[in-house]
């Protein structure tokens, strides 16, 4: 938090004459960022290195070299090394020109932004120094992948270089475009429900416009190719575009006798829908609640084969109490996949939030199972059936498989 | 049907090259890494080639490594092969819980590793390499330790370290953890991988040693692995596949497991700096353990006394700074229970230990 020049990158490396000594000293578990030894005293430079040059710090005496992830030094202009120093003249806050780094390494930008980011509060325009461009041409080849079966678009590989922006973007849609390049459903499908639930919730103000918008086109193109994610699609693309949509969310009060404050027996139902989704609540006076979920079968084929389904509910109270989540499991009825659970509401206000992307067994098996036993203990029969028929198919690790014989054994 | 080794017939029909493979008129020495300098993540166009006769070359030759042994006469052992019968065993055999507990260490819900730690192991297997894991984690759950306290895991394997970058990241795509950076440190061949924004990793991987070079390198056996090691009860490797426990050195499992548990040197060296690291770890171990009865220390001691009796005076100011930060981090004990240890070590490690305990100079 100090305007000193300090290693912006984790590892660093002493320049001997032409050679560079070992990581951070041979401690390269450690974070050059942090030793005291660069509290004072150091200047932002750039050492001549091979044919170019690379980011470097000089006390004067001994000149440091920041490496990348690969022990390589970090390569930089003269001029760019000149942008970072002025960025440091007023750290934390970065009052430079994004355009001076756009020819600079995509290690140099993420160091820069991720030490940025961890030590003060950078404007969301100082994160257009990192290389959307990547961002832009994943998304744009994923829709040629999805739009044209058995044509691939371009291997674009996002690593970590966005995360000082945003965490939880960039790792599904790999994971969605892994899954289309090796032909492989389940990761496939994983990916693509991983991007729809996390864009619900990530923030969106570091993302520039433009990505947003190409953004946009894929979630789109998502819920209306397979209709499990259609619901959640639609929420998504509505909160990036500013837009209101129905939501699967139902507010319920614990107290709903005595706000009645007579003696007949209350009951509070509502229902919300939206497309093929609908969620219906019946709440009754002692503060239970009882939540069906009912998915409409589509004319459209999804895009990848289920097997099994649960959808995802949270229960958030108003006030500090923890969130509840249970996750309903789905059987076929009529022209519908149908569940329900049945339980004791929270204290207070809670808000029942059904808008997450419905999951298999595989989302399941990152749960403990302590985490799932309260859904099958709030499930109605058909819906516990379900639970058994699944964990039937399952190894004895599997969390899923763990419950359901907790379950039985309680039976 | 199973291998020679034991193992059942799960892995690649394809044979990746070993070192022990000749290869033409040579003998395939080992695999070194280089990067190419460029700001491309590495990948198996980094491993270098390692034959006889490559040992006295100031740096790794430009020279690929071929991704199978075809053309080549397949000499090595693939690993466990290189080991005697008696150094392989069914973990249920050591203690019935272990693959129970190795199974749920695995897919521990909420650990980071959880999503992708099976993927890796299968997507090595796939190409025809090995891969196990190695040093504290197998000593960890062999000695009892509750899978809840393992914070990393560590592996090892006949991988190259390029390949092993490429196989990671193709693992993490598939786990969504794409947004995971990985590292490979050019000093030691270590690939590791962490969380984004922390420094804190949870899988660590580094071939099987090989040594002889004026540069780092790998190789592809366990018994020249553990020579680089510093005690027996680290020199244990666990294959997840098959529940097999490799104990290089025969007596691994059993000197962790000793109501005295036995201190037994493995590290072949003359250098004063990797020796003191040695009595430095010695020092962590035992205070790790200092619940338990105090340990058999006879073969530190040995192993001490054949070296040089002043280590102290050999060691640079530098690395007695170095040594001293790895005190820091490592032990945290009552320094009566440290001193208590150290006096029972032979004379150049007690005047080590001594000189850390009381300050490092």
């Amino acid at each position: 938090m100090t305007a000193v020049h300090r290693p912006l990158s984790a590892w660093i490396s002493y320049l001997d004459g032409s050679a560079l000594e070992p990581v951070n000293d041979g401690d390269d578990r450690s974070d050059a960022r942090s030793f005291t030894c660069f509290d004072e005293g150091w200047a932002r430079t750039s050492a001549p290195w091979g044919q170019s040059h690379a980011l470097a710090l000089s006390d004067g005496t001994s000149i440091v070299v920041e490496l990348d992830n690969f022990g390589r030094p970090i390569p930089v202009t003269p001029a760019i090394a000149a942008a970072v120093e002025r960025v440091e003249q007023n750290w934390p806050h970065f009052q430079t020109d994004a355009r001076d780094f756009a020819e600079a390494s995509f290690s140099l930008r993420y160091w820069l932004l991720q030490r940025l980011a961890e030590e003060g509060a950078p404007s969301d325009e100082a994160f257009s120094v990192l290389p959307w461009e990547l961002l832009d041409r994943a998304v744009a080849s994923l829709l040629i992948t999805l739009d044209n079966p058995g044509e691939l678009g371009e291997l674009v590989e996002m690593r970590h270089w966005l995360t000082p922006a945003v965490c939880g973007l960039t790792g599904p849609l790999e994971q969605l475009d892994h899954g289309l390049r090796t032909n492989d459903e389940r990761v496939a499908r994983l990916g693509a429900a991983g991007l729809l639930n996390n864009l619900r919730h990530l923030p969106l103000s570091r993302i520039p416009t433009a990505s947003l918008g190409h953004l946009t086109a894929l979630v789109q193109r998502l819920g209306t190719a397979d209709p499990w994610l259609q619901h959640a699609a639609r929420v998504v693309r509505a909160r990036i575009l500013g837009e209101s949509v129905s939501l699967m969310n139902v507010r319920l009060s614990s107290t709903l006798l005595a706000a009645a404050n007579d003696k007949t027996v209350r009951e509070h139902s509502e229902s919300v829908a939206d497309g093929n989704f609908r969620l219906h609540v019946d709440e009754t006076q002692a503060g239970w609640v009882r939540v069906v979920v009912e998915i409409s079968w589509s004319d459209v084929e999804p895009l990848w084969r289920r097997d099994g389904m649960f959808a995802p509910i949270r229960v958030v109270p108003a006030d500090d109490s923890p969130e509840q989540h249970y996750w309903i499991a789905l059987y076929p009825e009529n022209d519908a996949f149908v569940g329900a659970i049945a339980f004791q509401l929270p204290p207070g206000l809670s808000e029942i939030d059904g808008d997450g992307v419905p999951v298999g067994v595989d989302e399941l098996a990152a749960e403990t199972t302590e985490a799932l036993l309260p859904s099958l203990f709030a499930s109605i029969p058909q819906s516990a059936r379900q639970w058994m028929k699944r964990a039937t198919m399952l190894p004895s690790r599997h969390p899923v498989k763990a419950a359901v014989l907790r379950f039985e054994e309680s039976l | 049907m199973t291998n020679r080794d034991g193992s059942r017939d799960r892995c690649s029909p394809v044979r990746p090259l070993l070192a022990g493979d000749v290869l033409g008129d040579d003998v395939v020495a080992g695999f070194a890494w280089r990067s190419r300098g460029d700001e491309e993540p590495s990948t198996h166009l980094d491993d270098k080639l390692l034959l006889a006769g490559d040992e006295n070359l100031e740096a790794p030759p430009e020279r690929l490594v071929p991704q199978t042994s075809e053309g080549a006469v397949a000499c090595a052992a693939m690993p466990p092969a290189d080991l005697g019968d008696g150094d392989v065993r069914n973990a249920a055999s050591v203690d019935p819980t272990v693959p129970h507990r190795v199974d749920a260490l695995l897919d521990l819900p909420g650990a980071a590793w959880q999503p992708v730690a099976r993927l890796l192991f299968a997507s090595v297997h796939a190409t025809g390499h090995r891969t196990w894991l190695s040093g504290g984690v197998v000593r960890d759950v062999v000695s009892g330790v509750s899978e809840r306290r393992i914070n990393d895991l560590d592996l090892s394997g006949t991988v190259p370290a390029g390949r092993f970058s490429d196989i990671l990241y193709q693992s993490l795509r598939a786990s969504r953890m794409a947004e995971f950076p990985t590292t490979v440190t050019p000093g030691s061949l270590v690939c590791a991988v962490m969380p984004p924004g922390s420094r804190t990793r949870l899988i660590e991987y580094r071939g099987l040693s090989a040594t002889g070079f004026r540069f780092p390198a790998v190789g592809s056996s366990l018994v020249q692995d553990v020579r680089t090691r510093d005690f027996t009860f680290n020199a244990l490797f666990y294959d997840v596949l098959d529940h097999k426990i490799f104990d290089p050195t025969g007596r691994g499992i059993d000197d962790l497991r000793a109501a005295e548990r036995k201190f037994v040197v493995l590290k072949e060296t003359c250098e004063s700096f990797a020796r003191a690291e040695v009595i430095v770890r010695a020092l962590k171990f035992a205070m790790r353990w200092r619940e338990s009865r105090p340990p058999d220390i006879d073969g530190l001691n040995s192993w001490l006394c054949a070296g040089d009796p002043d280590l102290c005076g050999a060691l640079t100011r530098k690395q007695w700074r170095s040594l001293g930060e790895q005190y820091r981090k490592s032990v945290s004990a009552a320094k009566e229970d440290q001193r208590t240890f150290a006096e029972r070590l032979a004379a150049p490690g007690r005047q080590l230990l001594e000189t850390l305990i009381g300050g490092a100079r």
